[in-house]
């Protein structure tokens, strides 16, 4: 069975794109463009949340702390990808709660060497 | 005696012919120190009628000597100085030696100031007879000196102003670290009057931790007689709530008693500060806006390079999307560049004529195509032409028409008005969207940094749309603003003068 992934991203081509490339190497996508779209997390149950870390409205911060909190998403791999590079992330960014980091405009090869890798953890 | 008092009164003839005479040839070397001196010598009896006046003391106080005959030290000096001098030459007649200053009207009306010194003039047995007067004109040193002095004076106050004033916080503290001076600007950065501050030390008046700091600095400062600048940050001292910076330089001021103080400077760098952080936040945050696109241009181009046997129709659509992002990374490069043209007061119009109403047809044309979920409508028309920049009033069409569609959640409808009087047209945009904030609604134009700040917590982007819009309205002459009700959409306008054709 192919694997769960969950996309939240507010720029809708971005989605479609990583909906196409993470598609076409076999996995099962959703995607979201905001997380108060995301009521229904506890019964997609993802194996991996690839989230753009925002930085305005309802923050990456939020989302993840909310996603940790739930029991259902608490165990699921996060990989933060950001236009923002990692310096200014970190200090929004507990290493407890992602498993990855991915700079945008991203290369393809890394991100889904990225999301196999954190998959089969 | 008798002898003696025959010289002196005879000297106060002063005629040229009494040093001829044969009978004072031994007197003569006398004589010419007497005569030639540069000193006044002014000799009075024990009444303080003159017996003598030499060259020298006729010159200065311009009288003759035959003016000087019979009459007395206080019939020249000023009525001012009489009393004192009246004093001096009594306590020289009773044997001592004085000294004072003494001010003359010469005959011109100028004063002369002289230095007096008396001294009792005696006879062979000792009794005093007269008195002896050396004077010397020190009109030059006073005038210099009163100068001297007032300019001094004019200095100090000056400088006493320039410091009260300073937009800089300035104080002295002594070797006891207790403030000794301190001007307004650090008495309100400390929060305190300067009167408290007086003989108190910065430990007493300062919060901790900085004031231990402050009096460690100040310690050092003192020991290696070398100037230390620091920079510190804390709640301003009018509000717990905000927060300022500052920077300090303490540097070693040696006084005339050779003993060390410190003179202080202390300046608020806040503005400067949030400043470099604005435009931190502003490079941050563009080079987000600058990743967007490029990330969907990345990504879809990755896409039709790598990923197999993609349907012609979908190549076309990501084809179409890779478009429009370049279209979008280039407005966003222009408008940098516009911002950079604006703060370096760069931005050119350039003067044409052209007819507003098709103008404004030809953005909405462009929109209605690209915005078919939405109702754009066009109300009214100036039915003149207009000398403006035609470009730049396109891209302010534009960016009001962006705003109202970013803007517009639920209700898509955007109403555009033109309106003319004969010396200026106006161009308005009403979206039913989101509206603004009456508190923000002066802000949006201001810069781009606070458009940038007010809109960091609602929405993305960078807010610089309006503040290039409203610029080049201002080198246009013309007005913009907005009316609107959070909640229930705004309305944008400008107005331009017709102008010369």
């Amino acid at each position: 069975m192919s694997k769960k992934v969950l996309v939240i991203d507010d720029e809708k081509d971005i989605l479609e794109a990583l909906q196409i490339i993470l598609e076409t190497h076999g996995y099962d996508v959703t995607t979201l463009s905001s997380f108060e779209e995301a009521k229904d997390l506890v019964q997609y149950k993802p194996d991996l949340i690839l989230l753009d870390f925002l930085l305005v409205g309802k923050t990456g911060k939020e989302v993840c702390e909310a996603l940790k909190k739930e029991p259902t998403t608490a165990h699921v791999p996060i990989i933060v990808l950001s236009a923002h590079p990692l310096s200014k992330l970190k200090s929004f960014i507990s290493p407890h709660d992602v498993v990855g980091y991915i700079q945008k405009p991203f290369e393809m090869d890394i991100l889904l060497a990225a999301v196999d890798a954190a998959v089969q953890d | 005696m008798q002898k003696q008092l025959q010289l002196q009164s005879e000297l106060s003839f002063m005629s040229e012919s009494i040093w001829a005479q044969p009978q004072f040839a031994g007197t003569d070397h006398f004589k010419m120190i007497v005569e030639s001196a540069t000193q006044g010598i002014w000799l009075f009896d024990t009444q303080a009628r003159t017996i003598y006046a030499n060259p020298s003391l006729l010159v200065s106080i311009d009288h003759t000597a035959k003016e000087l005959h019979g009459s007395t030290l206080f019939d020249f000096c000023l009525a001012d100085d009489i009393p004192f001098a009246e004093e001096k030459v009594n306590q020289s007649l009773k044997g001592e030696s004085e000294k004072f200053d003494c001010r003359f009207l010469t005959s011109k009306g100028k004063l002369v100031w002289m230095m007096a010194s008396t001294s009792p003039l005696r006879n062979e047995e000792g009794k005093i007879i007269g008195v002896i007067g050396l004077f010397t004109d020190i009109t030059d040193n006073i005038t210099e000196k009163q100068n001297a002095q007032r300019e001094r004076d004019t200095l100090n106050t000056q400088l006493n102003e320039l410091i009260s004033i300073a937009p800089i916080g300035i104080a002295f503290i002594n070797k006891d670290l207790q403030y000794m001076k301190i001007n307004k600007m650090l008495s309100a950065i400390n929060g305190l009057p300067a009167s408290e501050h007086l003989n108190k030390t910065p430990a007493e008046i300062l919060p901790q931790p900085l004031g231990t700091s402050v009096t460690k600095m100040l310690q050092e400062v003192l020991k290696t007689k070398e100037a230390i600048t620091f920079e510190y940050e804390g709640p301003s001292s009018d509000s717990e709530r905000e927060h300022r910076w500052w920077t300090s330089t303490y540097y070693p001021i040696e006084l005339n008693t050779g003993e060390y103080a410190v003179g202080a400077l202390v300046q608020d760098i806040t503005e400067q500060k949030l400043s470099e952080r604005r435009k931190d936040d502003f490079i941050s945050m563009a080079s987000h806006e600058l990743k967007t696109p490029v990330t969907t241009i990345k990504a879809f181009t990755q896409i039709l390079q790598r990923v197999p046997n993609i349907e012609e129709e979908k190549s076309k659509d990501y084809l179409q999307k890779i478009s429009s992002e370049v279209n979008r990374l280039t407005k966003l490069i222009n408008d940098f560049l516009d911002i950079s043209k604006i703060r370096t007061g760069r931005l050119r119009i350039i003067h044409e004529q052209f007819s507003f109403d098709e103008l404004v047809e030809e953005c909405v044309v462009s929109y209605k195509a690209l915005f078919r979920d939405f109702e754009i409508k066009v109300e009214g028309s100036a039915e003149k032409d207009v000398m403006a920049d035609r470009s730049r009033i396109a891209q302010v069409i534009r960016n009001l028409l962006d705003n109202a569609i970013k803007y517009s959640t639920g209700n898509k409808k955007i109403i555009i008005k033109i309106t003319t009087t004969s010396k200026e047209v106006k161009f308005e945009v009403r979206d039913y969207g989101i509206g603004i904030a009456k508190e923000n609604q002066a802000r949006i134009f201001e810069s781009f940094y606070r458009a940038f700040e007010s809109e960091k917590v609602d929405y993305p982007g960078l807010g610089i749309g309006l503040y290039i819009a409203a610029e080049v309205i201002k080198a246009h002459a013309g007005k913009i603003g907005v009316k609107s009700k959070k909640g229930k959409g705004s309305l944008f306008y400008f107005t331009i003068p017709v102008g010369k054709k």
